[in-house]
């Protein structure tokens, strides 16, 4: 649902009108149109979005290593009697901690992401099966 | 034209000082912006507008705890272990350092006070009679806005124009470091 949300924040989502442009979907449309029907999203996985990602959890990983091990030779510099910090690598160091956060906030959303995943706007609403695995209610305040 | 569009959104960010209640009016019009038919990607700093007052400060302080954060670890400048080839220069990172922290903790004061005042949950009397109070914290955020802009610029070149002249120290490696097998 992370990997969804972020997908969508980022302008992942196309919507496909007939006889229009297609346009980016923002959280209220989207919204809008699943409530009325006239989107199928159930074809949506997290899997087809991370298919849209440039880079793993291996790939986030190594990054994420060579970032905290750059922190850890700083902290042994710094602390070091004879071994001298600059400041460009205060400044790296400092930029290398607002990474990590980065990097714990941001872990589900896809990487580099080009192609966005378009959805049809059908001019009937459409009908789905009513075996109460239905939860189109919990969408959203909008 | 696309250069318009991204500066647009930077500004928008800035304009939540502005307003008067602190909330991310101007980001919901862009919103409807972004579903304008020419749209068909998002500008970089899009984001979709928080569902309430609470949300939007919810998701503040956590931003400029950090922000906060990231500036303490420029303060390490303070310490003389931190080589500067001038007094000047020296000077310049302690002040600049300072400002980079203290900024966002002004900012995250005036949106908790902005959001402890709010009409929605006080009193109106309360919202009014905090007027002059409200407009004094705006403005000094706004004023630490331009100096925070400028302290970070300050130490990014400091960063650069002090490497002309680094101890020899600063030139050795951590013994341990080559131990480690390591892909750098």
């Amino acid at each position: 649902m992370k990997t969804h949300g972020f997908f969508l924040q980022m302008g992942g989502f196309v919507i496909h009108e007939k006889g229009r442009k297609n346009r980016v979907l923002t959280l209220p449309r989207l919204a809008e149109y699943y409530r009325q029907r006239r989107i199928d999203v159930s074809g949506v996985t997290e899997a087809r979005i991370n298919d849209h990602s440039k880079a793993d959890g291996f790939a986030k990983g190594i990054a994420l290593l060579q970032t905290l091990w750059f922190i850890v030779q700083c902290i042994a510099r710094f602390s070091d009697g004879h071994l001298v910090l600059t400041e460009l690598e205060l400044v790296t160091a400092a930029l290398a901690v607002l990474s990590l956060v980065m990097y714990a906030l941001w872990w589900n959303k896809p990487f580099n992401a080009e192609v966005p995943i378009v959805l049809t706007f059908s001019d009937t609403p459409h009908t789905f099966k009513n075996d109460g695995s239905d939860n189109r209610d919990n969408i959203g305040v909008y | 034209m696309d250069a318009i569009y991204q500066f647009k959104h930077i500004l928008c960010r800035i304009k939540e000082f502005i307003t008067d209640n602190g909330t991310s009016q101007w980001a919901n019009d862009i919103d409807i912006d972004v579903g304008d038919e020419t749209a068909t990607s998002v500008p970089t700093f899009y984001s979709i507008p928080a569902y309430s007052e609470l949300d939007d400060w919810k998701l503040r302080l956590p931003c400029f705890s950090i922000a906060a954060l990231f500036g303490a670890i420029h303060c390490a400048g303070w310490s003389t272990k931190i080589h500067f080839s001038s007094h000047v220069a020296l000077l310049l990172w302690r002040i600049s350092s300072i400002v980079i922290t203290a900024s966002p903790v002004i900012w995250s004061l005036y949106f908790s006070f902005v959001y402890g005042v709010s009409d929605r949950w006080s009193r109106p009397v309360m919202y009014n009679y905090t007027k002059p109070l409200r407009d004094t914290f705006k403005y000094i955020s706004i004023f630490t806005i331009t100096l925070y802009i400028l302290a970070r610029v300050i130490l990014l070149v400091l960063a650069f124009v002090e490497l002309r002249d680094v101890p020899p120290g600063a030139l050795n490696t951590i013994e341990w470091a080559n131990v480690l097998p390591f892909i750098h």
